[in-house]
């Protein structure tokens, strides 16, 4: 479907844009961990020097049956990656993501009989996932398009479920824009813009909380927890809610400031605006004594 | 007898001092040309050119905030873009403190970054740092145990660069980083526009000011530095050279990780001139010839050296030969180039005619 047919009466498309490829990085870091040490480990297993040595030391304990620590190395570097991840990025569902690519891995080489090659199909696989979901996360963010009319932004978005927000620049209040290392050196950047009912803005949220234990004689028992929270309102949207990676970024931004600028009325505007009213009040009280007049004047006729 | 006391107690100290400067200076121009390099490529590329950009001023505003926490003047703010970096102090800094901090702000930059390497290196590879076997007594003999040892250590860290196993991940990431290090060992902006001129001219000044303003700071730097050695005289003067070797070790560093960050933009700015497609060969022929020799040579004990010297070789080779090749070649027609020298001409001479 053409962007022409989404398009108004009168409106024309001033820009069109897409994320910028590095834009997701922070969601690709994920994948590149895998491959990453998809490498790391292949060359440490095939190739190193150092594994020799670890391998000759786990035939003591294992004797020939080396494939468990081997797992086992690869189960807990992997999850700690996807812990540290899941902190960075303060969201859980990576580790878990880890745990069922970790979990299918390992069920796949014991039933497809690929245990003797652990050494070839462990980095392969990580090296094979990784590249996957770079592709995933990449055709993801092809999926988003914003255009930019002279009316309002549309923002589309989504892989299954294809979302879509229309914004006219009338109700936009602020616009909130940012750019990370990558987005200072690749220009590009993100721009949310808030509107009056408050969209485009999340909450940053905090929260302690402290225990206290202990029993006394054993048949006595305390327990307590303490806590609060405290909350920061945010600028923040979901990529398909926002102007999301754009390039060139500082260009995108004069552009949407100067649209939203051009539909706020200024002063003046709202001056004119008090004052045509007025006089359209003025005029109805007129048309109002004319007619009364004209009543009056009716009345005087029949009388006479 | 007279003349060898003189050499020894006064002009001894300087020999090693001088080593150092004459290392800093050749690392000075270096930077200076890669920052005309980087400039040229502009243009094409300028992320690139942020990067460095930002590598660079991160070491600045690194180097100028561990000035600020040596001298206990504490960092209030730090602030890093690709455009600009901004450190400020708790409480100000006045005196010999203030001229502290400066040093680290102007000259901190130039061995922060190598420092990292130098670290690394201690760590995986301590037997380039060989301390000098004999002393010396005299400014001549100063100039030789110091030239002998940092040519020891240049050679060692050239035979570690040259035996890097590509094929090993670390060993990738080494190079990696000494790459970004040599990208980052200029302290100086590459702005859209050169708006600020800031070029060796600018960070001579800054030194000379920093020398002139305070002179009496200087004599004490130096009375240090004097002081130092006749104390290491009476015990050890393997202490004083070693100090002075520290700095030389960082300078060398700094100087090769500067030579590898040039061929990199060499080799972009070579490609440039390449036409689209063609130019990403000499890219693929880095690769290729390196893992095709890594094959061929597999059996033999210098295969890593020998892989390396060819990978250069045939992309050297490659890249010269798409330049000659694969470009535009109306560039280089001497019609096209006689047609432009007429024009260039024209315009002259109706320039010359409107003011007449």
């Amino acid at each position: 479907m053409g962007i022409e047919e989404d398009l108004l009466k009168d409106e024309h498309l001033e820009k069109e844009l897409k994320p910028h490829p590095f834009s997701f990085f922070s969601l690709q870091s994920i994948a590149l961990f895998l491959i990453l040490w998809g490498i790391i480990f292949g060359w440490l297993v095939n190739f190193s020097g150092y594994w020799t040595g670890f391998e000759s030391f786990l035939k003591d304990f294992f004797g020939s049956f080396v494939l468990l620590p081997v797992l086992l190395v690869w189960w807990v570097v992997t999850l700690a990656g996807g812990v540290v991840l899941s902190l960075v990025f303060i969201r859980w569902r990576i580790f878990f993501i880890y745990i069922f690519v970790l979990a299918v891995g390992t069920i796949i080489m014991f039933i497809g009989g690929w245990s003797n090659v652990y050494n070839v199909f462990l980095p392969v696989y990580l090296i094979c996932i990784g590249l996957l979901g770079v592709f995933i996360i990449d055709w993801y963010r092809r999926s988003h398009k914003y255009i930019i009319t002279n009316f309002r932004v549309i923002f589309k978005g989504g892989l299954i479920r294809k979302r879509e927000r229309t914004l006219r620049y009338d109700k936009i209040t602020d616009i909130e824009s940012s750019q990370g290392i990558l987005g200072q050196i690749f220009d590009f950047g993100t721009i949310i813009p808030i509107t009056q009912s408050g969209f485009g803005l999340g909450k940053d949220t905090s929260f302690a909380a402290m225990g206290v234990g202990g029993t006394a004689k054993k048949r006595f028992g305390l327990f307590g927890i303490f806590g609060g929270s405290k909350e920061v309102q945010t600028p923040r949207a979901r990529t398909y809610y926002e102007l999301h990676g754009v390039y060139p970024y500082r260009e995108v931004k004069k552009l949407i400031e100067s649209l939203v600028q051009g539909n706020v009325i200024i002063p003046y505007q709202k001056e004119q605006v008090e004052y045509q009213k007025e006089q359209l009040d003025i005029q109805k009280q007129m048309k109002a004594l004319l007619e009364k007049q004209l009543e009056l004047k009716n009345q005087d006729e029949e009388e006479s | 007898m007279g003349w060898e006391i003189v050499d020894r107690f006064l002009f001894a100290p300087l020999a090693p001092i001088l080593g150092v400067i004459l290392f800093w200076s050749i690392q000075l121009l270096l930077i200076e040309s890669m920052k005309h390099l980087l400039r040229k490529i502009w243009s094409k590329h300028q992320s690139l050119c942020r990067f460095t950009n930002l590598v660079g001023l991160f070491f600045q505003a690194f180097s100028h905030a561990i000035g600020y926490t040596i001298t206990k003047c504490g960092v209030s703010h730090f602030y890093i873009s690709v455009d600009e970096s901004k450190v400020e102090p708790k409480r100000q800094a006045k005196g010999a403190v203030e001229w502290i901090t400066k040093v680290f702000l102007f000259i901190g930059p130039f061995f922060v970054p190598a420092l990292l390497i130098f670290i690394l290196l201690l760590l995986g590879y301590n037997a380039a740092f060989k301390v000098p076997a004999g002393s010396f007594y005299t400014f001549s003999d100063g100039l030789i145990v110091f030239g002998n040892s940092l040519s020891y250590f240049s050679q060692k860290f050239i035979e570690l660069l040259v035996n890097l196993d590509f094929l090993n991940p670390f060993h990738v990431f080494f190079l990696l980083f000494l790459i970004f290090i040599g990208l980052g060992i200029r302290p100086l902006y590459i702005g859209r526009e050169e708006k600020r001129k800031i070029n060796i001219i600018y960070d001579l000044q800054n030194i000379k000011n920093l020398l002139s303003e305070r002179p009496v700071y200087i004599i004490s730097v130096f009375a240090f530095f004097y002081i130092l050695y006749y104390i290491c005289l009476f015990f050890n003067l393997n202490w004083y050279i070693n100090l002075m070797l520290f700095f030389g070790w960082l300078s060398v560093i700094s100087i090769v990780a500067i030579i590898i960050a040039h061929l990199i933009i060499l080799l972009v700015k070579s490609t440039d001139q390449i036409c689209p497609f063609w130019n990403l060969l000499p890219y693929v022929t880095l690769f290729i010839s390196y893992g095709l020799s890594r094959l061929v040579f597999y059996s033999l004990s210098f295969q890593y050296s020998i892989s390396i010297v060819i990978m250069l070789i045939s992309t050297f080779i490659v890249t010269l030969f798409l330049n000659r090749v694969k470009t535009n070649k109306l560039k280089t027609k001497a019609s096209i180039k006689k047609l432009k020298d007429l024009e260039v001409e024209e315009i002259g001479n109706r320039r010359g005619s409107s003011k007449r």
